[in-house]
């Protein structure tokens, strides 16, 4: 299989795990240093400038703190995530770039749908910058993934899941 | 329902309310005409427009403004908006700029918000006198780094408005406002909720915290550690203003410091600069948070555990409830760091505010959304429309006799209480039976 082939596997994969709330499956894919950063997007005075922010991000995880979330769920009182939510992600214009022996600069749009109990259907779309560790033979991990939301002000209900 | 018949649904002390002020749009027109043009309201903080030309955009309720640092040093509020014909003049989040050019005829203000150029003046016009065509300020002024602005040229001085709570906003920046920055641009984010039910829950609710909380609490958000006998505690606080706070305690004896949390080397600037009341209100505390009214609201607190940090860091937030409709609010989430701290502190700080109280914190913030959505999803309807709420909590029971506890204003040693509640809403009350 070709890496392309093998790293579209792979993300598929990875976001159905998300979607299909099988959070230990998730963080199997991860590396132990993983990092999973949103930052601030801003509209700067000149389009040269940079459109995000990272000194105050939207979000700054680690494995450690995902598990934590996740944990928070089985939770009777994570009345946030009670009752769970709806969630699709739509993965697509896959870009694969080697950056050392085995770690691999993945680059993808998503597009990801959210609804929780009578609420109507909220999307979001996003590009995301993976940094993959691993081979189509031994297969990957997720070593750190940014994701750069496509809205200056989004909404909470656009912030809730994990891109 | 018409508004007087909404305002008349008040107890007089305000331990019950119209569930419809979240959600009837005639109480939000009330409140922008009658609150958000009268009192202070909270813009930025002096750090974001640090140099001359440094400007952001920002709102006051629903009017667009820019916060502009003049070459004269001096920080000034103004419409953004050409008064010409109305156009939005400067359409980025934040910037440096000596003027701002209208992209509809090219009027053009400088940053203290004078018309400086009229196109074709002279030819188009005949005499023009542009001073009359000045942008519209706001009456600027700032404390502790926090600048405030308002509308109303007749109003109070800034610090008539704060009035004591001015005290526990020197509490929170360790008595030197000038030490703090922002960490960055602050967040921003909308939620389908009323502004107020954030801004109320801030002030005070020591209730909700065991619930609301329960679950990152068992995580061990704020330690897993007894914390003996009684467990926490706190006080509620509240001044004339409708500015509410409360602070939250480990049981006496714990031993944790005031500001505890921070870098020794800040905790020894604050101790320089804080007066000594402040160090004995804050020791054994975990937590200060409450609103100067009408939506500035604030946090400070230690976080002991998100899933890999070891030290206790602190973290200080202000969050700005801005009305988008009575059902939707847009929030800003600023943090703020002192600014000798190290920087691989600073990004401790930064990291326990955005994980437990920033835009996606799932840890904690989450929770309090959920609520506040929650609240206003029911109220749309006709019997919600006709709906009483509880804030009674405290009101029967008798007022406790006034202690030793060395902080102004009003207050009591009952966090699991709705004083708070009912001094916002006494005071928004005020606001919305004066004239229009």
């Amino acid at each position: 299989m070709s890496t392309h082939a093998a790293v579209t596997e792979f993300l598929f994969e990875e976001s159905a795990a998300l979607d299909e709330t099988r959070y230990g499956d998730w963080l199997d894919l991860l590396t132990e240093d993983f990092r999973y950063e949103v930052p601030q997007p801003i509209t700067p005075q000149s389009p040269d400038e940079p459109q995000y922010t990272s000194r105050m991000p939207i979000s700054s995880e680690s494995k450690g703190s995902l598990r934590m979330r996740f944990d928070r769920m089985s939770s009777e009182y994570a009345w946030a995530d009670r009752p769970k939510h709806f969630l699709r992600h739509f993965v697509s214009n896959i870009r694969v770039r080697r950056i050392g022996d085995d770690v691999w600069e993945v680059r993808s749009n998503v597009l990801v749908a959210r609804s929780r109990t009578s609420e109507e259907t909220v999307l979001a779309t996003a590009g995301r910058l993976d940094v993959l560790h691993g081979n189509p033979k031994d297969g990957f991990r997720l070593a750190a993934r940014t994701v750069h939301l496509d809205v200056e002000v989004p909404s909470a209900a656009q912030l809730a899941p994990i891109y | 329902m018409s508004l007087p018949e909404v305002l008349g649904r008040f107890a007089p002390d305000c331990s019950s309310l119209p569930q419809t002020v979240f959600n009837d749009p005639e109480v939000l027109d009330a409140e922008l005409a009658r609150i958000f043009t009268r009192s202070w309201l909270f813009l930025a903080h002096e750090s974001e427009v640090a140099v001359s030309g440094d400007y952001v955009t920002r709102r006051m309720g629903r009017d667009q403004v820019i916060v502009s640092r003049g070459e004269d040093g001096q920080i000034r509020v103004m419409r953004n908006a050409c008064t010409h014909r109305g156009t939005l003049l400067c359409k980025a989040t934040l910037g440096n700029t000596s003027h701002f050019m209208c992209p509809y005829h090219a009027w053009t203000f400088d940053n203290t918000g004078r018309l400086r150029g009229v196109p074709e003046a002279r030819p188009a016009y005949g005499t023009f006198d542009k001073s009359s065509r000045d942008l519209r300020r706001a009456r600027t002024e700032v404390y502790q780094g926090l600048v405030f602005a308002t509308w109303d040229d007749d109003a109070e001085p800034l610090a008539d408005f704060l009035g004591d709570f001015a005290w526990y906003l020197d509490a929170l920046v360790g008595g030197d406002g000038a030490a703090w920055e922002v960490a960055g641009p602050p967040q921003r984010y909308t939620i389908k909720a009323n502004w107020k039910l954030s801004c109320e829950n801030f002030g005070g609710d020591g209730y909700h915290v065991p619930y609301a909380h329960r679950a990152p609490i068992e995580g061990g958000l704020f330690g897993t550690e007894d914390t003996g006998t009684g467990g926490p505690s706190g006080r509620v606080v509240w001044t004339p203003q409708g500015h509410t706070a409360r602070v939250g305690y480990h049981p006496a004896g714990s031993g944790i410091p005031a500001y505890h949390g921070y870098p020794d080397e800040q905790r020894a600037e604050f101790a320089a600069k804080a007066k000594p009341e402040v160090f004995a209100v804050l020791e054994n505390s975990d937590v200060l948070h409450g609103n100067v009214f009408p939506n500035l609201s604030f946090i400070q607190t230690v976080i002991t555990y998100t899933g890999d940090e070891v030290e206790p860091t602190a973290f200080l937030a202000l969050r700005l409830a801005l009305p988008i409709s009575p059902t939707e609010t847009e929030m800003l989430n600023f943090a703020l760091v002192p600014r000798n701290a190290p920087d691989a502190w600073k990004q401790k700080s930064v990291l326990a505010c955005v994980r437990t109280h920033g835009a996606a914190a799932g840890l904690f913030e989450s929770d309090d959304v959920d609520n506040f959505t929650a609240v206003t999803f029911t109220g749309d309807g006709a019997i919600a429309a006709r709906t009483d709420l509880d804030y009674s909590m405290g009101a029967r029971l008798p007022r406790p006799e006034p202690d030793d506890w060395p902080g102004p204003g009003e207050s009591v040693p009952h966090d699991h209480s709705e004083y708070t509640h009912r001094a916002y809403y006494t005071t928004w009350l005020r606001h919305l039976r004066e004239d229009a």
